[in-house]
């Protein structure tokens, strides 16, 4: 008797083979360095589950570097680098990010930005999309979200009660926009939906990493080994690791004293 | 400090009794688990569309301060896969806390079909339905919606506005999912503006009989256009052309059309006025009267005996078609209460063409020469009143009642003046009426989820009354100043019918039906010449003929399936009985004949977007009643008619091969398909040709003559070159037979190849680009003399420009070479249109010039298996047309 209710358990269990909901949304991403013509686009995917979701590189489209000035876009060819994994069930975002050739392994909470609705609607791809503004570390972004589709949204942007199929920050530095949505209903255990991050051992706050990064910066721009390279740090990226009024990092001053 | 803390604690409490606040958990309805992901929406009572706050809810539980002190205010709380939460709550009370126990309930009609949307191409595929974006295909050009489905992938459209999807006719195009215009489809695509469309869905399994749904078989198709959210009730737009032609004659397009839409009335009324050559109507008087409703209703109507004019034409009709056009259309859908429907249909038209034609005709029959020349002045002057009236009856739950009425008068005048051999002038004088009546009962009744019976009654009457008169006298010039051909043609026809349709717990379908009809046609005809001193009949210019078919027939069919494979084999039983009483020869023939009919089609599914279709039928025609006087019919200064009737069939065997692919994912369509049709037995013409006179008499003959066609399609869109590129090739063999001035029995070949090649680039910049090249051969011959051919080229080249961001610039070049062989002989059509679109969207302004070059004439050659044709006729000139478009 007892073995016959653990048979027909677990033929039970294997018969109701949950069946999860799953979004999966192509993002191109556009990069305008000078604000007007496109530096760089590459095509992103988004998979979401009803718990998490990853974000990641497909490939790259466009890549126009200004070599003539000599800077050169360092993009590491790792895979991981790339999964940007949100636990919605823990609130927590799992990023990389570099400090000269280094990465490092951020954690952050997914509802970090202060949105503010606005009265616009706009429609994409057939959904009915509302604008939404608001400022995330240095930038302002634009973005219209529909709250046809479950939340969620690209890269770091989300917190929304509904998908952000595009995206813009103000300044034209970046855009992001949804090309190809595909809503599908998939086995549970087909579904690979483990934190990719998971074996990681240190993982930095924001606050923490934007310290090290300053740290690493005043290091890197005072490093002159008579060579003609010299590594710049950006104060400035698509997030902001350090202040404009912080008078710590003297790159330019340092730079010109080197020079002159 | 101590002061400062407390003054801070003070300031605190306050904002914490002020601040209002409403909290809560998020419950499953079923199983009570906290739910682990949700949002919250505050909305304002007033405002509902605006979201004022949000919250996401990780875990369920959730407590919000509002950021201001609302009145009244709306709360939705959503999480997928559950059904939506909304509680409103108003007059907050600042002293109470709000506290929400929420649950929610599964959503269980979430779909299981997959989703799939992309851009660029966007377009979404749920079950049969197939719906495309209006705003992703447009580039800006278009205006009305027909302009814009020839551009939707796996939608193929010809000159003549038929709409095919995936390889088949379609059966309407619905509004908002009603059958407002039946088979006159165009009607709403050709004046239907294009602000007004959301979205065109391509339904597959159309079957616009709810009751037979499941039963009948699944093989039609639908186009429905879905309006935009407000343009709905009321709307419309109108249309104010105004410009001039070459400073000699005012040139308008003035046209209005409305929509009017609310939960029980659905209609559409169009008014329109033109000249510069635009058909707005369903009907087509320019060319050859085969418009998609006429084709299908065709076994009803009588035969116009004396033909009215057509014009053939390479280009595209608004070049040639000088009109004079007033439109007016009324159709109305009426849901008077649940069960009864009623819909009607209303038209008036008001048309003048004018032609100036020019034919050469080159005979070489049996080695020598023949040339013929006339000069045609045509003004063809239709008109048409009609009404529809449809009845649709739901007596029972399983029931329907459909009572279907049509009255329509057509009377067509058509004066011509003749310079014949550059010698000999004629004057002529047509007048061709045409009434039409008909009315049908059609019951429905669904006996079982599965099964459901048909019985219907249909009777028609169509009369047909013609006078032809020409001067000088064409059959004794010297005796006579004119001569007049009258004739009338009166049908009559009623048919009693019931079909069981069926379906298996296979899904498989059969049909099986018993009828009856009892086709009764009169022909009566009178030849005579005119002079001062009276009317003499020419000899055997007389025709009385009463010709009745009595038929009984038996067709049943059976859809099977199984697997990838699909089997329809259909089979046709009749019984037919003809009789001819010729009063004037004072003849009766009479002939029964049992035909058996089979027919089978094969359709192989290779995959989710490709299929494989075989047909091979066997058919046994009769076309008596086309050719039933055997006494004199004069129908033009050159042409006079006879016929030797039979009774004979005409027994044909069809084999058809095709194959489709439309992929909508990869952007391509593939259409390739062969035709052999072997017909034993037709009326063959026998021909007397002089300079002067073309005597033609049909007579029935069992030779065979054979029918090869090749169709080739392919359509795709190649990604680096931002363009779509179309091929499309065609390639026909004809034998036939004909004798042609006595001589023996001639076998005769003619082939037929075109090709077209068409790019279109989508840049994403400003300019785009789009060419149409098409070359056509024509290759008649006789086994025993020379061969007759012709190579004609096409091309039209367009260039679309939006130099800023609400203009629209198209500049239109077509150049026709109609011999390759004498590239000095070429026409060159240029036309352009600049467009402005101010933010409100409401007006629209537009410059069009057409025929920059005044080109004043285009000519056509064509070939037969004796003769080579030269075809020239006049043109639209130059106009200047500047034009306000006004949407409501």
């Amino acid at each position: 008797m007892k073995y016959l209710i653990i048979i027909l358990t677990f033929i039970s269990f294997t018969i109701n083979k949950p069946i999860l909901t799953v979004a999966e949304i192509e993002y191109l991403e556009s990069k305008r360095e000078d604000s007007i013509n496109i530096s760089w686009q590459g095509e992103y995917y988004l998979f979401r589950t009803i718990s998490n979701s990853k974000y990641s590189k497909k490939k790259v489209v466009r890549s126009i570097s200004n070599v003539e000035q000599g800077d050169i876009d360092f993009n590491p060819k790792n895979s991981k680098t790339e999964i940007l994994y949100k636990d919605y069930t823990k609130n927590e975002m799992y990023s990389k990010d570099l400090i000269g050739f280094k990465l490092f392994t951020i954690k952050d909470s997914i509802n970090i930005i202060n949105w503010e609705i606005k009265n616009k609607k706009k429609e994409i791809l057939g959904y009915t999309c509302t604008l939404a503004e608001s400022s995330f570390r240095g930038r302002i972004y634009q973005v219209w979200f529909t709250t046809q589709l479950i939340a969620g949204g690209p890269w770091k942007l989300d917190g929304l009660p509904g998908m952000i199929l595009k995206a813009d920050s103000k300044d034209g530095y970046c855009s992001f926009e949804a090309t190809k949505i595909k809503i599908s209903k998939q086995e549970d255990n087909t579904i690979d939906t483990t934190n990719p991050y998971l074996q990681e051992k240190k993982f930095y706050s924001w606050t923490e990493f934007k310290k090290k990064y300053k740290e690493k910066a005043i290091k890197m721009s005072k490093y002159n080994p008579g060579s003609s390279i010299i590594m710049v740090a950006p104060r400035l990226r698509r997030e902001r690791y350090i202040e404009k009024k912080d008078t710590d990092y003297l790159f330019e001053s340092d730079l010109k004293k080197s020079i002159d | 400090m101590k002061k400062k803390i407390s003054v801070l604690l003070l300031l605190f409490y306050i904002i914490v009794i002020k601040s209002q606040t409403v909290s809560g958990s998020i419950h499953d309805f079923d199983d009570g688990e906290l739910i682990n992901s949700a949002n919250i929406i505050i909305k304002e009572l007033s405002n509902s569309d605006h979201i004022i706050q949000y919250k996401v809810v990780n875990n369920g539980n959730f407590s919000i301060a509002y950021k201001k002190n609302y009145k009244d205010i709306v709360i939705e709380i959503t999480s997928y896969g559950y059904l939506n939460y909304k509680k409103v709550i108003k007059n907050i009370d600042t002293s109470k806390k709000y506290h929400l126990e929420v649950r929610l309930q599964k959503d269980k009609s979430v779909n299981l079909e997959e989703v799939l949307i992309i851009g660029k191409k966007k377009f979404e595929v749920k079950k049969d339905t197939v719906t495309y974006n209006v705003s992703a295909y447009k580039d800006g050009t278009e205006r009305k919606i027909a302009e814009l489905i020839k551009k939707l992938p796996g939608i193929q459209v010809d000159e003549k506005g038929k709409i095919e999807y995936n390889g088949k006719p379609i059966e309407t195009v619905l509004l908002e999912g009603d059958n407002l215009f039946g088979h006159n489809y165009t009607l709403g695509t050709k004046n239907i503006n294009i602000d007004m469309v959301k979205q065109v869905q391509a339904i597959d399994k159309y079957s616009e009989n709810s009751l037979l749904k499941g039963i009948e078989n699944d093989d039609k198709v639908a186009l429905n256009l879905i309006l935009k959210k407000g343009k709905i009730d009321f709307s419309g737009n109108m249309d104010l052309g105004v410009g001039i032609y070459n400073k000699e004659k005012a040139a308008l397009d003035l046209s209005a059309n409305i929509l009017g839409i609310t939960k029980n009335y659905k209609s559409f009324a169009t008014l329109v006025y033109n000249n510069i050559g635009i058909n707005y109507s369903p009907f087509n008087y320019f060319g050859s009267r085969i418009d998609v409703e006429h084709a299908s209703e065709k076994d009803f109507f009588s035969q116009k005996i004396i033909p009215e004019t057509s014009f053939s034409n390479i280009v595209n009709d608004e070049r040639v078609n000088i009109n004079n056009q007033y439109f007016s259309n009324y159709n109305a859908i009426f849901k008077i209460n649940k069960r009864l429907k009623l819909k009607t249909n209303l038209y008036y038209i008001n048309d003048k063409i004018t032609s100036n034609q020019f034919f050469e005709n080159n005979y070489v029959i049996n080695e020598t020469p023949i040339s013929t020349t006339d000069f045609n002045s045509v003004k063809k002057k239709p008109k048409q009143y009609r009404g529809d009236l449809e009845i649709k009856y739901n007596t029972s739950k399983t029931s329907l009642l459909e009572y279907y009425f049509r009255i329509q008068q057509e009377n067509i005048k058509t004066p011509i003046k003749v310079t014949s051999n550059n010698s000999t002038n004629f004057e002529s004088l047509f007048n061709s009426e045409d009434f039409y009546l008909k009315q049908k009962l059609l019951y429905t009744k669904k006996v079982s989820a599965k099964k459901a019976l048909q019985f219907s009654l249909f009777q028609s009457t169509n009369a047909i009354p013609q006078t032809f008169q020409i001067s000088p006298s064409i059959i004794n010039s010297n005796l006579y100043n004119s001569d007049i051909q009258k004739s009338k043609y009166i049908r009559n026809y009623i048919e009693l019918n019931s079909i069981l349709l069926g379906s298996t717990k296979k899904k498989n379908k059969y049909t099986f039906s018993i009828g009856g009809f009892v086709d009764n046609n009169k022909l009566q005809s009178e030849l005579f010449s005119k002079n001062n001193m009276g009317n003499t009949v020419l000899e055997n210019g007389i025709n009385n003929l009463n010709y009745s078919k009595k038929e009984l027939y038996q067709i049943g069919s059976y859809t099977f399936r199984y697997n990838h494979w699909k089997f329809l084999p259909t089979y046709s039983l009749s019984y037919i009985n003809q009789n001819i009483k010729d009063k004037e020869r004072k003849e009766t023939k009479t002939q029964n004949d049992l035909i058996l009919e089979p027919s089978l089609r094969i359709n192989y599914r290779l995959n989710g977007v490709s299929y494989l279709s075989g047909k091979i039928g066997y058919n046994q025609t009769l076309n008596t009643e086309k050719y039933l006087f055997q006494n004199t019919i004069l129908t033009s200064n050159r042409l006079t008619i006879t016929n030797t009737p039979s009774f004979e069939l005409q027994k044909s065997t069809n084999y058809g091969l095709y194959y489709f692919n439309n992929d909508l994912y990869n952007q391509l369509q593939i259409d390739f398909g062969v035709n052999f049709q072997k017909i034993k037995g037709n009326f063959f013409t026998n021909s007397l040709i002089t300079e002067n006179t073309t005597q033609i008499n049909y007579y029935f003959s069992a030779q065979n003559s054979n029918n090869l066609n090749f169709n080739f399609l392919i359509i795709k869109y190649i990604p680096f070159m931002e363009s779509t590129v179309k091929l499309n090739s065609n390639y026909s063999i004809l034998k036939y037979k004909n004798i042609v001035n006595n001589s023996e029995l001639r076998n005769n070949k003619s082939q037929f190849v075109n090709t077209e090649l068409f790019i279109k680039t989508a840049f994403d910049g400003f300019i785009n680009f789009e060419n149409t090249l098409n070359v056509s051969n024509y290759i008649s011959e006789n086994e025993n003399s020379q061969q007759f051919t012709n190579q004609s080229l096409k091309n039209t080249f367009k260039i679309i420009v939006k130099p800023f961001k609400r203009w629209n610039v198209l500049i239109t070049s077509d150049y026709f070479l109609p011999n390759t062989k004498n590239k000095s002989e070429n026409y060159t059509f240029l036309d352009t249109s600049i467009r402005y679109r101010p933010k409100n969207k409401k007006f629209e302004f537009s410059i069009i010039a057409k025929n920059l070059l005044n080109e004043d004439n285009l000519e056509q050659i064509q070939t037969s298996d004796f003769s080579t044709s030269r075809y020239r006729t006049s043109i639209l000139p130059r106009y200047y047309l500047m034009k306000v478009s006004f949407n409501f």
